[in-house]
């Protein structure tokens, strides 16, 4: 497998969806990063789920990665969500020390999608109240 | 010291096949095995040591011919004795490596690409499946071996690792680094110490220390080894 792989986008309700599947080469992770920020500016993304359900093994790279992306969308105003950690790897993680602070995470794709949900349900509330209470 | 030693004769002769650590290795680890004392290498030594090394050779190079080519290298040495006494090569690299039982397999792999990575981890997750480890343990090995193997890679241009299938003290999985890269200055300070590379590899490498049960590492301006195990519980 020497052809970089190109990890799909998927664009749902306003949301994108990135669905790593097994090994990450270093290019399709530089070119995943690439190609997600400028989804997030082409699509007017509000947010961003990296669904980690396909991946058996999170070594310090591929886990910096994956943060690095996520604090780059959250740095562009996009609620950003990592789900589907498998257990071992959560495991693995915890295990060495790796912090993953400041990054959201959810048990798997459909909680990630509803509690990007509701997110925008509170924010549309707050602004409607304000519109309300200005008028 | 004026003892004759031929060590460093034969680890020339293995250079020709394997990374200088791991030619070392592959010399001590069949020295110790054979029982032979390694500190006092004299060219009488040498018909013993290549017979002993004809033993270990299979696990190490798979071809045939290439093994022979191999051997043919080795037994030259036996009619040309040593000219001058060497060091004999210390500490880690020097170490009995392997010491598989006789269903032990070992693969070595060559680090100098990202794939090279991802292929590691899968045999080592192959061969911690087979030598039992649960699913958890499994995850944790590979990625032990996927920080080792990133490291070569980010600071050693190249190297190579070693995984095998050990027996002894007890029944576990041996991963092997080894490359001939510039070296860590400052060992303490990034196995223990706050430090946090820009490529993370404090976090590496204290990672994989932390997911294997032994861990030992030795590094010099010509290069790092490490040796690490995990045993099935």
């Amino acid at each position: 497998m020497n052809a970089p792989q190109r990890i799909p986008i998927i664009n749902l309700y306003a949301n994108l969806i990135v669905p790593i599947q097994g090994a990450i080469g270093d290019n399709a992770m530089s070119q995943l990063t690439e190609d997600v920020t400028q989804r997030i500016e082409n699509d007017a993304a509000l947010g961003l789920v990296i669904d980690v359900s396909g991946v058996a093994l999170m070594d310090s790279f591929i886990t910096r990665n994956i943060r690095d992306l996520a604090l780059t969308a959250r740095l562009m105003g996009v609620d950003t969500i990592v789900s589907g950690l498998q257990p071992a790897v959560a495991i693995t993680l915890v295990e060495m020390g790796l912090e993953i602070q400041g990054l959201q995470t959810t048990l798997n794709l459909e909680r990630a999608l509803e509690l990007l949900a509701k997110a925008r349900e509170l924010e549309a509330a707050a602004l409607g109240g304000d519109v309300h209470d200005d008028a | 010291m004026t003892t004759l030693d031929s060590t460093e004769e034969l680890v020339d002769a293995l250079k020709q096949y394997f990374s200088a650590p791991i030619a070392r290795a592959l010399l001590t680890s069949t020295l110790r095995r054979a029982k032979i004392d390694g500190g006092t290498l004299g060219p009488q030594a040498i018909p013993h040591v290549i017979t002993a090394l004809e033993q270990a050779l299979p696990m190490y190079i798979a071809d045939p011919g290439r093994r022979g080519e191999c051997l043919g290298r080795l037994r030259k040495l036996a009619h040309e004795p040593a000219k001058a006494p060497e060091p004999v090569p210390t500490g880690l690299a020097a170490r009995p490596a392997p010491r598989n039982g006789s269903a032990g397999a070992s693969t070595v792999i060559q680090v100098a690409t990202a794939d090279d990575v991802t292929n590691a981890c899968e045999v080592g997750r192959d061969l911690a499946r087979k030598v039992g480890f649960p699913n958890v343990q499994q995850t944790k090995i590979a990625t032990a071996i996927a920080e080792l193997a990133r490291n070569i890679l980010l600071y050693a241009i190249s190297g190579e690792m070693r995984i095998s299938a050990i027996d002894a003290p007890r029944r576990g999985v041996e991963v092997m680094a080894a490359d001939e890269g510039p070296g860590i200055k400052d060992l303490t300070l990034v196995m223990e110490g706050p430090y946090r590379s820009r490529t993370g590899m404090g976090l590496g490498l204290r990672g994989s220390k932390r997911l294997m049960d032994t861990f030992e590492i030795e590094s010099t301006s010509k290069g790092t080894t490490v040796l690490a195990r995990k045993f099935v519980a």
